[in-house]
């Protein structure tokens, strides 16, 4: 399968503007959010490793026989979710603001598979009847020719 | 095998096998053996990628390091989420808009001599084939265990399994089973955790506080034995978080979705998947302790493998025993049946279909060789796996994870985000980065026991870093020069274009192109 979308047609000035626009919020947006959840997430979880492999200072705990290196753990799952959450809900509102609906119909707006197929059944039938036009004028024309 | 056992293994393969005759149907492209034609929907491809991961070594392996090892085995839980973030952050999106069936065409997008894609290709089959071997001998142990049938009749019963799996349902087959064998597995650990939780008057601390009794303290806290356990320990993580992003078997999901946006919900979905059942394991685990003990975990299995099946016949008897085997088994053959496909799209795409017959082959003939390769890939590692009985295998998967950190990430990373990287910086640093988890292996304790030249036998913390270092030294002294640095960054830019947003904008000649302009000052 070919990745998703079509290729724009640059046919105009404004269709490509859009494009550019889009592709370049999309860069800032990914810039913005990528860089410091990855140092984010990279400083809490080597910390972690850390300071239970090599130091003591996660030993002993506060309450129930709960540690302090338990904690720690439990709160990395909790923190990747909330980081997951936070980038996916960020980059889908970019997604919806920026990408032009020109481009690509058939890409981010549908969620379900069924429209999906649908839709990309209905574009290999004007794909067909296209061709279709083309072979007929393509044959008068050899026709038309020989005559 | 007990009746409830046989009953409950019975329906399952069945089940399996039904998905399967319904996948076979709709199996009739590359496409869809290799990637199930991309229409894979988001949620349920995380649901796919969690039942990926969550293997035998997670839900048998892990459970019974926390329950024998303490706080230490729950490093083996910690990490997963983590790779996953970290995956989702930097590899998923970009993947999923660069590739096709392969980690190989992701590179090819940009570098498109035969060396990369041959260098990716390679390490993928033999990233896939270890781990697969190590899986199998690990799986065929375990169900002779479970069910006390011989180790050989265990590794031909999944062997014949996972071949009949993958060659007539591809990866669809391998999909859907990947879908049942996750939410019997969180119903499985919620079940447990219910049983167990009954046991300790619902409260989940009081399992910790009684573990905490039990053991003074210790089974709580980090252990720390010695400054070369302790790196090896840290190496050992270290090199498991960044494998999983070159994983081959784990990547290749990311192709079956349709977009980006599919892609970015299905690491979202396993995340929250990984995040639920993994929190738990501790609570199982030491639950597992109280009510089992620890004396009758270890008879059972040396390294505690057979504790959740323990706890299970515990707190709910022979039928929930029988459920959890069944789903231990389910567990086996999905994790199996994934990194087939994977063995098979490197093999049948990269190294036949591109390398060898330069693109130049039929659709029938693209789909008749990846079958074969499926059948080969299966009966190999079956075969490794009934002659490797006697011998320890784990370092296999160990290796395998390191290559895949060491070899496969720089140049998926390096590919995706690096203007200046080159081909030759490419091949170079996946050979080193290989090179150098091999050795240090073969220099370990591992293989020379008492005297091994190196005390650690977890390469990562090594050979990770000398392959980010040869891929961009290599890269640096082979930079291209007049028109090639032209092409090369209007190349690139394209392939940032197209990672960011799916769409291949074509002619570099577009004004589309950002380093257009620079082109244009550098040329004048």
């Amino acid at each position: 399968m070919a990745p998703a979308g079509n290729p724009p047609t640059h046919d105009n000035d404004a269709t490509s503007n859009r494009f550019k626009n889009y592709y370049s919020g999309m860069v800032t947006a990914r810039h913005r959010l990528v860089r410091p959840l990855v140092i984010i997430t990279l400083v809490a979880f080597f910390l972690q490793q850390i300071l239970t492999n090599f130091t003591s200072v996660l030993d002993g705990g506060p309450f129930y026989g709960m540690t302090w290196a338990y904690i720690y753990a439990f709160a990395l799952f909790f923190l990747v979710v909330i980081l997951t959450t936070f980038y996916r809900s960020r980059m889908d509102r970019a997604e919806a603001t920026l990408r032009p609906a020109e481009l690509d119909p058939t890409s981010t707006h549908y969620d379900d598979s069924n429209q999906w197929d649908q839709h990309e059944r209905l574009l290999e039938t004007e794909e067909e009847q296209r061709d279709l036009l083309d072979r007929q004028a393509h044959g008068d024309e050899q026709s038309g020719g020989r005559a | 095998m007990s009746i409830e056992s046989a009953v409950v293994f019975t329906i399952l393969v069945c089940v399996t096998l039904g998905i399967t005759y319904w996948a076979g149907k709709r199996n009739k492209s590359v496409e869809s053996h290799l990637v199930a034609g991309g229409h894979i929907t988001g949620r349920r491809n995380g649901v796919a990628i969690a039942g990926d991961f969550i293997s035998a070594a997670t839900f048998l392996g892990t459970t019974g390091a926390i329950a024998l090892g303490g706080f230490n085995g729950f490093y083996l839980a910690v990490y997963i989420p983590i790779a996953y973030l970290l995956c989702l952050l930097l590899v998923a999106e970009p993947l999923r808009n660069l590739g096709h069936f392969t980690l190989g065409d992701v590179l090819a997008t940009r570098f498109r001599g035969d060396g990369v894609r041959g260098a990716i290709a390679t390490s993928s089959v033999v990233v896939s084939l270890l781990y697969m071997v190590a899986q199998f001998v690990g799986a065929a142990l375990v169900i002779k265990l479970l069910f006390g049938i011989p180790y050989w009749w265990a590794a031909l019963a999944i062997g014949i399994l996972t071949t009949v799996y993958t060659l007539f349902g591809g990866m669809l087959a391998t999909t859907y089973i990947q879908i049942i064998k996750t939410a019997l597995l969180l119903t499985c650990g919620a079940l447990l955790l219910v049983l167990v939780l009954i046991k300790f008057g619902w409260n989940p601390l009081s399992i910790f506080q009684q573990v905490s009794e039990a053991s003074d303290g210790a089974a709580l806290e980090p252990a720390r034995k010695g400054a070369a356990a302790q790196w090896e320990q840290f190496s050992l993580i270290f090199g498991v978080t960044l494998g999983v992003l070159g994983l081959p078997h784990v990547m290749i999901r990311f192709l079956t979705v349709k977009d980006g946006a599919a892609a970015r919900t299905s690491a979202v979905t396993a995340i929250w998947i990984f995040a639920i059942f993994l929190i738990t394991l501790p609570f199982l685990s030491y639950g597992a302790v109280l009510l089992v003990g620890k004396d009758a975990i270890t008879k059972a299995s040396g390294g505690g493998n057979l504790t959740m099946p323990l706890l299970s016949e515990n707190v709910g008897g022979p039928l929930l025993l029988a459920f959890v085997s069944a789903v231990a088994f389910a567990t086996i053959l999905a994790a199996l049946s994934g990194l087939v496909i994977a063995t098979t799209g490197s093999i049948s795409h990269d190294l036949y279909s591109k390398l060898l017959k330069k693109g130049q082959v039929d659709h029938g003939k693209q789909l008749l060789v990846a079958r074969i390769a499926t059948v080969s890939s299966a009966v190999v590692a079956m075969l490794i796996a009934l002659a490797a009985q006697q011998q320890n295998v784990a370092f296999l998967a160990t290796l395998a994870i390191a290559v895949a950190a060491s070899a496969n990430l720089p140049a998926l990373l390096f590919t995706i985000y690096w203007r200046r990287a080159t081909a030759m910086g490419v091949a170079w640093g996946m050979v080193a980065g290989l090179v150098v988890a091999v050795l240090i292996i073969l220099l370990s304790p591992t293989f020379r026991g008492g005297e091994a030249i190196l005390p650690i036998s977890s390469p990562g913390l090594i050979s990770i870093p000398v392959g980010f270092l040869v891929m961009y030294l290599v890269s640096l002294a082979t930079q291209p020069r007049g028109e090639a640095l032209v092409e090369a960054d209007q190349l690139f830019d394209r392939i940032r274009v197209q990672a960011v947003t799916g769409i291949d904008p074509g002619d570099p000649d577009d004004k589309l192109y950002p380093s257009k302009r620079v082109a244009d000052r550098r040329t004048t």
